[in-house]
């Protein structure tokens, strides 16, 4: 019984405790994935921002550009030469004729070393876009090779090449004014070959990603500007931020297609730290990135630690409530031990006074003459009263032990009839003096297994009952019969009877119908409790009957035969 | 017959003395377990009365003790520890029985006679053996009680002694003396008081009309005779 | 009667104020006239043999005029870039800090400075600022401490962002960058801090390279410096930073002229072969060469080598026609000269020699001497020591034999000639880092005329 206690503690504890961490940890996971993604996603706007900035030197590169060739694009090779040597941003250009001939570097003329290198270079570039349009293969990003250059043509198409923030917005009817940005370039993007109008061309050659910026002029050549990649990066980093004592508590590192660091601002990071995030730079520049690094240390733990400690904290507090209930079950067990003690301690303390009451009176009542009928009376008086005592003595230790379920009965040989009688003998003088009749009816003769004691304490009940509250009757009735196992007495008085009503609740423990002050009869209200617990125990049961007047109660026990 | 009586509570081994006493036995009385042992080795008593919440040695232990000296005594264990544990123990050390605290005189008288018999079964040698007859009354000593028709009386062991007296001596007058003499044995300094109380008893008990005695008639101021 | 008199006082007036002003003396600076830009062309041998095609040394020699007064140079926008890597912890950083401010003492309040630290990141000391407030400058200077990574590149490319805030034709823009370690952040490569050079350059922006130490990489410092037609500096020591210091900002002080083009068309078959020392463009029979600035009294020259085909004797032909364009810093206005050059052909080889243009030869030689050095340097670096050291010493015994021929440029062969054998004799690996820089250093003085 201690054990299960102590288990079905130790699961209240367990169980809550073992729900909550586990709760815990998946509200905690949680926390942190979307604490994670909400910093990713603030990392990744101010990535995004850098971004817009390096867009925003592109975007004013391609202004430059597009004004250069829009507004009265020289023709002769040398006023192209002059216009080269004169514009950091360009490194070369070519320019091709409606008939897609080449008209800079002038084919049939001497070229420069440079112009020479630059014409190998951009092969493959001019025959992409003088290609027809519906022979276009889709251009596929590849990858720089060091060992042999090569050119890898990437396309990048219209809208893609919509900057953040700053909408591309041209028209074709632009290259004849000057430039006034209104309208969107979309709604002529789709027709013919137009995406071949204007736009970036990025590839890969030697030192890394190149770009070439291509549009038509207002006399229909092709013009391709090859931008100086050195001055374009040098750019790029003179407009991204860089470390003015203002102490950044990131770093964040902008790197090419290989992986190489361009340009960084911030501060260090830990050694061999990861980024936290990484965004690829918008077209023309997609295969550059930028990368953010933290420089504090992740605070991942905290979300973890707390939410330890509150299963911790419950943990601890579910124990501590669980031994204190145990202790508290443990006292009021002991305590009901005690107070078992006690009552044993006390009935055992009470038998034998009792004892001696009884046996002193009946010994005087032996050596009475029959000529002191009123001596003897009176002795008779102080022995039914020490029975009675004993009776309730023992109603209580029954019902202590009842409690405790450490009742048992002891089933001996012997005849009801003879026990009914003696029963009924040891309240004769007090219901001669209540004018109570008492009538037997035996028909239990049989020689049965019963329990004496029990069946005594319960007719002994049963009969007091009709002592204190069918006093107002004229008899009692009892009568035994025998089938079988089973024995059946019933008990009947002409009292004012029980109704229907209180019928079931009499066998209540503590029940008394009348439980006021004034009510002059003395009970305890728990010997009809203890009479059928009895009965029960001996496999029997009591049960009020119906009756026109009075109480009538059948108790019935199990009473195997007994071959003598 | 004799019968040893440990009890240590005053009044109640007083009292015990004064019931066996009544009942023709000869009784020795101990306080305590070391006590019984030492009138049982010294006295050997017929039958054993034990309460078990002794001082010193508890009944328990004089049971054993004495069990182990003698398998057949009968014990009565009488006792206020009415427990399953302590009949169950009690009994398995071998006692014959166990009587409740608070007891019924009645009921100790009962039980004790039952014990009786079963010691007149195995041997009486100072007792009455056979079977007789007084009046229309048959008394059976080995099963203490007598038969008349078919109705049995219960008797005590001094009664049974009494009335062997009578059926032995049958026209005789028995005085006082004799009947001391025979049915109470030396130890005992009854008052006449006590006598005719006893024969009082017994006659509510056997005769038919107890005021008109058939079978022990009065003698008066010499004593009591049965008259076949 | 009043009028006439009044007339005739103020026309006596103005006369006697002209023949004062004409007659006295010009205590002012100016000099009377504008000052000009001198273009020098020349072949080193104006005579050639007849009958066999042949090759010559074309020279086109700028030199800058002489500045009065150190009052009158042009305004200067200088943005100072320093290593602040780790490496230049200590006595370097120390140093470089007492240089720098060295140099913002000699500017003038309508000059302007930046100052900019890299590391492996950068940081901006001083943006692009007035020189009003010399103190707030010096202090900032000071602040600079040395650690991390070195990224160069990136230096240079906010040192230009800050100069573009007040770039102007009218000032002297430049970036002066000191180093003292590998650049190994962003594009570290010569190739790519050259490119970066040429694009600066395109924009009027030279950036002059200090190398300090045996840590940096000379070619990168020399490719930036020579694509922007910078100076560069080979610093062994610390202690001597300030005075190179001093130097260049002494050559930054003294620009004359700017944003200098140089064309030059060859004619009648003669053939553009190479320019030595410069980089240019040759597009056919053309030439196109550029100068970022010319210092006061200092000549720069081009120096062409040129095909000539058999001619007969008795023959002349135009070699080319040379037209330089340049913006005169002190008048602030764009300027040009012209010129071109003929050749004569002789049979007599005695005749050839005997008209050898020694001024020109002499600095034919010292590119062909310079040009040598940067082979035997690729010799050394590809692990042939003995064939560099050989080039080195062949290069040394030239140097000698011409020392004779041009005996104006005798002591200036002759250190050459003793420059080379050291270098000879310095190939082993424990000196090779230093004679390497020093090779560097030295090559590219010859070929810029660099004046330090």
């Amino acid at each position: 019984m201690h054990i299960r206690l102590t288990l079905i503690l130790a699961i209240i504890v367990l169980l809550p405790v073992i729900m909550i961490t586990w709760l815990g940890y998946q509200y905690a996971n949680e926390e942190q994935a979307m604490q994670t993604i909400r910093y990713n996603r603030l990392l990744q706007q101010n990535l995004k921002e850098t971004d817009r900035l390096i867009q925003s030197v592109i975007y004013k590169r391609e202004r430059a550009m597009t004004q250069i060739i829009a507004s009265r694009f020289p023709t002769p090779s040398d006023a192209i030469r002059t216009l080269i040597r004169g514009n950091s941003d360009i490194k070369n250009i070519f320019m091709l004729d409606a008939d897609k001939q080449l008209l800079h570097p002038p084919a049939l003329q001497p070229l420069s070393r440079a112009e020479q290198t630059f014409l190998q270079k951009t092969q493959r570039l001019r025959d992409y876009l003088t290609m027809p349009a519906k022979k276009q293969p889709r251009p596929k990003p590849t990858t720089a090779d060091l060992s042999a250059p090569r050119t890898s043509i990437q396309s990048v198409p219209k809208k893609s090449a919509r900057l953040l923030g700053l909408p591309l917005q041209r028209k074709r009817a632009r290259l004849a004014n000057s430039p006034a940005d209104n309208e969107s370039w979309q709604g002529q993007a789709e027709q013919g070959d137009s995406h071949l109008e204007q736009g970036w061309l990025t590839w890969f050659w030697e030192r890394g990603l190149n770009l070439l910026y291509f549009q038509r002029d207002r006399a229909g050549n092709l013009v391709g500007i090859e931008l100086d990649r050195a001055k374009l990066i040098a750019d790029i980093i003179a407009e991204l931020p860089e470390n003015n004592g203002a102490a950044l508590d990131y770093r964040i590192a902008l790197l090419d297609g290989k992986d190489e660091l361009i340009y960084q601002w911030g501060r260090q990071p830990r050694a061999g730290a990861a980024p936290l995030t990484t965004i690829m730079l918008s077209a023309p520049l997609s295969a550059w990135k930028l990368q953010f690094f933290t420089t504090t240390p992740e605070k991942s733990n905290a979300v973890y630690l707390s939410m330890a400690a509150a299963a911790t904290a419950v943990l601890l507090l579910l124990t501590a409530l669980a031994f204190y209930l145990h202790r508290e079950s443990g006292r009021d067990m002991r305590e009901a031990r005690q107070r078992m003690n006690f009552v044993n301690q006390v009935s055992h303390e009470l038998r034998t006074p009792l004892t001696n009451i009884r046996m002193y009176a009946e010994l005087l009542d032996q050596e009475l003459d029959d000529e002191q009928p009123a001596v003897r009376k009176r002795l008779n008086i102080i022995v039914g009263e020490s029975q009675r005592l004993s009776r309730l003595i023992g109603n209580v230790l029954t019902f202590a032990r009842q409690k405790n379920r450490r009742l048992q009965l002891h089933p001996q040989p012997g005849i009801i009839d003879a026990c009914i009688e003696n029963v009924i003998k040891s309240f004769s003088e007090s219901f001669d003096k209540k004018s109570i009749t008492i009538a037997f009816d035996g028909h239990a003769g049989e020689r049965v297994l019963f329990d004496g004691d029990c069946l005594e304490q319960i007719l002994n009940n049963l009969i007091s009952n009709v002592e204190k509250y069918a006093c107002t009757g004229r008899y009692l009735a009892i009568a035994s019969s025998q089938q079988q196992d089973l024995t059946t007495i019933i008990i009947e008085d002409d009292g004012p009877g029980i109704s229907k009503a209180t019928g079931e609740r009499i066998f209540h423990e503590f029940y008394r119908a009348d439980n006021s002050l004034t009510n002059k009869v003395a009970g305890t209200g728990i010997g009809l409790t203890i009479a059928r617990d009895l009965a029960r125990k001996h496999q029997g049961d009591l049960i009020l009957l119906q009756s026109a007047k009075g109480a009538k109660f059948q108790l019935q026990l199990h009473t195997p035969k007994v071959s003598s | 017959m004799k019968v040893l009586v440990a009890e240590d509570e005053d009044l109640i081994r007083e009292g015990l003395v004064e019931i066996l006493t009544s009942e023709g036995y000869q009784t020795i009385a101990a306080e305590d377990g070391q006590q019984a042992l030492q009138l049982f080795d010294a006295e050997h008593p017929d039958f054993i009365c034990l309460d078990i919440m002794m001082p010193g040695m508890n009944g328990y232990d004089v049971c054993k003790n004495i069990r182990l000296q003698n398998q057949h005594i009968p014990i009565i264990f009488i006792s206020a520890k009415s427990e399953e544990i302590d009949r169950v123990v009690g009994l398995e050390l071998g006692a014959d029985d166990f009587i409740m605290k608070p007891f019924g005189v009645k009921e100790v008288i009962a039980r004790i006679r039952a014990v009786t018999r079963r010691c007149l079964a195995h041997s009486d040698p100072d007792g009455v053996q056979q079977a007789f007859t007084l009046g229309d009354l048959r008394i059976i000593p080995g099963e203490l009680r007598a038969l008349r028709d078919e109705q049995t009386i219960e008797l005590s062991y001094r009664e049974v002694n009494i009335l062997h007296l009578f059926a032995e001596r049958p026209g005789q007058v028995l005085d006082r003396d004799t009947l001391f003499n025979h049915c109470w044995g030396m130890d005992y300094f009854p008052s006449s008081r006590t006598l005719d109380q006893h024969i009082s008893k017994l006659r509510k008990r056997i005769e038919i009309d107890s005021k008109n005695p058939l079978i022990i008639q009065t003698v008066h101021g010499r004593g009591y005779r049965y008259n076949p | 009667m009043t009028i006439s008199t009044s007339r005739q006082r103020r026309l006596l007036h103005a006369v006697c104020c002209a023949v004062f002003v004409f007659a006295g003396m010009p205590v002012s600076a100016k000099p009377i006239g504008d000052p000009q830009v001198q273009l020098n062309v020349g072949l080193d041998t104006p005579v050639m043999l007849a009958g066999k095609k042949d090759k010559a040394y074309l020279k086109i020699g700028l030199t800058g005029y002489t500045l009065q007064n150190r009052g009158d140079r042009a305004a200067v926008n200088v943005a100072i870039v320093l290593d602040q890597s780790g490496s230049m912890n200590g006595q370097k950083i120390q140093k470089a800090k007492e240089a720098a401010k060295m140099a913002v003492n000699l500017l003038r309040k309508d000059d302007i400075v930046s100052i900019i630290a890299y590391s492996d990141h950068v940081q901006v000391v001083v943006p692009s600022t007035k020189v009003q407030d010399k103190d707030a400058v010096i202090r900032a200077i000071d602040r600079l401490r040395a650690v991390g990574s070195t990224a160069l590149f990136a230096g240079v490319s906010k040192g230009a962002k800050e100069l573009q805030k007040f770039i102007e034709k009218e000032r002297v823009n430049r970036i002066i960058l000191l180093s003292d370690g590998l650049a190994n952040v962003g594009p570290s490569s010569p190739a790519e801090l050259g490119d970066l050079g040429s694009a600066l350059a395109k924009m009027g922006i030279s950036v002059s390279t200090i190398g300090l130490g045996l840590g940096y990489n000379e070619d990168l410092m020399v490719q930036l410096a020579m694509r922007s037609d910078g100076n560069h500096a080979f610093v062994e020591n610390a202690r001597d930073l300030a005075r190179i210091f001093e130097n260049e900002f002494n050559d930054v002080l003294s620009v004359v002229a700017q944003d200098v083009h140089i064309e030059i068309r060859c004619r009648d078959g003669v053939k553009p072969m190479r320019v030595l020392g410069r980089d240019a463009e040759i597009i056919g029979d053309k030439v196109v060469a550029k100068l970022n600035q010319l210092y006061s009294d200092q000549e720069k020259y081009v120096l062409l080598e040129v095909e000539v085909p058999a001619t007969a004797p008795k023959h002349k032909r135009q070699v080319a026609d040379i037209h330089v364009q340049y913006t005169d810093m002190m008048q602030g206005k764009h300027k040009q000269l012209t010129d071109d050059v003929q050749v004569a052909f002789s049979q007599s080889a005695a005749t050839v020699t005997k008209r050898i243009n020694r001024g020109i030869k002499g600095a034919a030689v010292e590119q062909i001497s310079a040009d040598r050095n940067t082979q035997a340097l690729q010799l050394r670096d590809k692990g042939k020591v003995d064939e560099a050291r050989k080039l080195l010493l062949d290069n040394a015994a030239y140097l000698r034999q011409n020392a004779e021929l041009v005996p104006e440029q005798k002591s200036k062969f002759k250190a050459l000639e003793k420059y080379n054998k050291e270098a000879a004799g310095g190939l082993d690996k424990k000196t090779w880092s230093r004679t390497r820089k020093s090779l560097r250093k030295k090559t590219y003085e010859i070929e810029s005329q660099q004046s330090y």
